[in-house]
């Protein structure tokens, strides 16, 4: 999961954090400390190389520390804000690489999507499911990933990607139809 | 990457390992990153630093003073802010299911045998430490095995995944938590040795996967098909031990004895054959060496003697001092068997090259036989200390109908073999509520049906599939850790044409200490 669920003290606690750091930069290593693994396997789910996933993770925080004055905290979680930053630098990335991008998929989450999309689970649908997943847009896929394969909530979807909750829940279910309908033709 | 454009290429990974935190950890770098941030004025020389200076200054003195004239409340406070829920949260911290210890030599092949018949083999040299330095020395195994619901239930093991927001839950066909320890430092397996689990259960379907707990991602991860068999012989040890005691023999350079020259049957017909001495090192140290044909001279070995053959193969036959000279040219074949001898002077030096080679394969024989018995001395001590080491914590079954599922592990830590748990249509479902001894209870209660091998946690209005057919249990734990039930015969009593019931569990007044208080009262029914 990219965004935790906070307690009221931790929200508090993370609000110092976030304060300090805007005061003073080198006060940034307690929150750098808190969330490099988890921007690093944002990351890292989308690449092969490891060491570009640290480039990069690295990239993800440095523009949060050049931008961290302008953070709000009455706007959107500071993960949501973070993970933003995070799917710009993977966009450039790609962008000015020629590199593949990846997709990591586990079996328990390709039987969640084709649960999901009410098509039964069988050896031969994770082939179509997988043909199927390619040929998604990068924001459909995106959508897909942070819903299945990071297990956010439609609420976290929508503030990472600064659309409502309900538009998240609906432009996913949207997709998952596609999907099936993809596999169906195939099948 | 937000955008909605279509990409130009994608390549899939299916259950590729997960990377540890500590590896992610060994990327971090904060003085690099701060170092790239662009430099800003030292915050010390700003004017509004040291304007706000004195203030702050004054202002840490009275919030200095006031937290040390409050320093139970600031503790209570942190204490707080660290209170999470264990991922794994045994219910019954007391009778949590504890590992056995086992003590092994990590310098050779190892078979420890569970009590349930599960098997685990050890290659040697297969633990590591965390830095994937070799150990030798004694290390400590912590093993905890899980067969049936109950120690399912006390390990706290999770035993759902989430997907989507939606749960489901495993039926488990065994599962083990495995460790290994060198003075409380964690060890690793090393990648390129894994170590095999040979899962014992009753259960014979081929739908179970191989699953590992990912505590840190905390989610189940499909590690993909055990093999089965069935009556699986598991104790191999001591083929093993033969193979072991054969391998080291043949790291010991081979001894080739000298081949005692013979000399030539004026009687019979020979042949000369230049021998690749690298391939027939008995003839290493003589010159002229014939090969006697063991068969008089006949019509088609004019034919022999005429041809010009291409290839010539020489082989030892079963009979000692015989071998077998294969001509051919195209299809062209004939075969004679033959034996190496020496005429006149030949002989002669052969035969004094043969003493002194004779005498030295004495003494090298002499050193090799002293240096195997070394060998085996060495390794049965070794195998003794082993046995040593684990018989008196293990019991050592030989396992009989069961089934074996069997699957290479290549880290340490919690391994299952799972599907993913559906119930039947025939199933009726009730929408649940839950008392203790009459009072609505918010707690977590646990159904399980003895049919199926799987614990399933419910909460207030939730659905509970419910089977006349089928002894089902459910069992919650109050909040003083007593155990609250509602048996198999409770559960006949349900109506059948209700679709909602209030499940009202009676506490229990015997009270749980071991994991066995536990299994036993499970074992009965909770009678």
């Amino acid at each position: 999961m990219l965004i935790n669920h906070k307690s009221k003290e931790q929200i508090e606690s993370e609000a110092e954090l976030i304060s300090a750091a805007q005061k003073d930069l080198r006060k940034f290593e307690p929150i750098y400390n808190i969330y490099f693994e988890r921007v690093f396997r944002f990351v890292y789910q989308r690449l092969d190389s490891k060491e570009e996933a640290s480039d990069i993770s690295s990239q993800v925080f440095l523009k949060a520390m050049e931008n961290i004055k302008k953070y709000n905290n009455y706007g959107i979680p500071f993960s949501a804000w973070l993970f933003r930053i995070a799917i710009n630098e993977m966009s450039n990335y790609f962008t000015k690489q020629t590199k593949e991008r990846t997709i990591n998929i586990d079996t328990i989450q390709i039987e969640g999507i084709l649960l999901e999309s009410g098509i039964e689970f069988e050896n031969e649908k994770i082939e179509l499911l997988i043909n199927s997943l390619k040929q998604l847009t990068e924001g459909d896929l995106l959508l897909i990933e942070l819903r299945f394969f990071e297990n956010n909530s439609f609420k976290e979807i929508g503030e990472i990607l600064d659309i409502t909750e309900n538009n998240a829940k609906v432009k996913t279910y949207r997709i998952l139809d596609r999907i099936k309908q993809m596999i169906v033709k195939h099948a | 990457m937000h955008k909605s454009t279509a990409m130009k290429s994608k390549k899939i990974n299916i259950n590729r390992p997960t990377i540890s935190s500590d590896e992610i950890n060994s990327f971090k770098n904060f003085n690099s990153i701060i170092n790239q941030v662009k430099s800003t004025k030292p915050i010390y020389k700003k004017t509004w630093f040291l304007s706000t200076l004195g203030v702050t200054i004054i202002a840490a003195s009275i919030l200095m003073i006031v937290i040390l004239n409050q320093t139970h409340c600031v503790t209570v406070n942190n204490k707080t802010k660290t209170q999470a829920i264990k991922f794994i949260n045994p219910p019954i911290p007391q009778a949590n299911i504890p590992y056995l210890s086992i003590k092994i030599r990590n310098n050779i092949d190892t078979v420890i045998q569970l009590q349930s018949g599960t098997t685990i083999k050890i290659p040697s040299g297969s633990i590591q430490s965390q830095t994937r330095k070799a150990i030798t020395e004694t290390i400590e195994l912590r093993i905890r095995e899980f067969n049936e619901p109950a120690s399912v239930f006390l390990s706290g093991i999770p035993m759902q995944y989430d997907s989507a927001s939606r749960k489901y839950t495993f039926e488990t066909a065994g599962m083990i938590d495995i460790a290994a320890y060198k003075n409380n430092e964690r060890l690793c397996i090393n990648p390129q040795t894994p170590i095999t689990l040979n899962i014992v259960s009753q259960n014979n379907s081929p739908e179970f996967n191989a699953y590992y707990l990912d505590t840190t991602k905390k989610h189940w991860q499909y590690k993909g098909k055990p093999s089965i068999n069935k009556n699986g012989n598991t104790t191999t040890t001591n083929n093993q031990r033969n193979e072991k005691v054969k391998q080291q023999y043949n790291n010991v350079v081979p001894l080739i004895a000298p081949v005692l020259p013979q000399k030539a049957n004026p009687l019979k017909w020979n042949i000369k054959v230049d021998v690749l001495q690298n391939e027939f090192p008995e003839f290493v140290s003589y010159k002229d060496v014939l090969f006697e044909v063991d068969k008089p001279l006949g019509k088609d070995d004019n034919v022999f003697g005429k041809t010009e053959w291409e290839n010539i193969i020489i082989e030892k036959t079963n009979t000692t001092g015989l071998y077998s000279l294969l001509f051919s040219k195209g299809t062209q074949q004939i075969k004679y068997f033959v034996r190496p001898v020496f005429e006149g002077k030949a002989y002669t030096i052969a035969k004094a090259k043969y003493d002194t080679a004779f005498a030295k394969y004495k003494i090298a024989l002499k050193t090799r036989l002293e240096n195997e018995a070394k060998i085996k001395q060495t390794y049965e001590s070794e195998i003794a200390e082993q046995e040593n080491l684990y018989n008196n914590t293990v019991n050592r079954n030989i396992i009989q109908d069961k089934i074996i599922r069997t699957f290479k592990i290549q880290n340490f830590g919690i391994w299952n073999c799972d599907r993913v748990f559906s119930y039947s249509s025939e199933r009726k479902k009730i929408n649940a509520n839950f008392e203790i001894n009459g009072v609505q209870t918010n707690n977590s209660v646990y159904f399980v049906d003895k049919k199926i091998n799987a614990v399933i946690t419910m909460y207030p209005n939730s659905v509970l599939y419910h089977n006349p057919n089928s002894k089902e249990i459910l069992w919650a734990i109050t909040d003083d850790f007593k155990i609250a039930i509602f048996n198999s015969e409770q559960f006949k009593s349900i109506p059948n044409e209700l679709d909602k019931y209030t499940f009202n569990l009676k506490e229990l007044t015997v009270k749980i200490d071991r994991p066995e208080d536990f299994i036993n009262l499970y074992n009965n029914g909770f009678k």
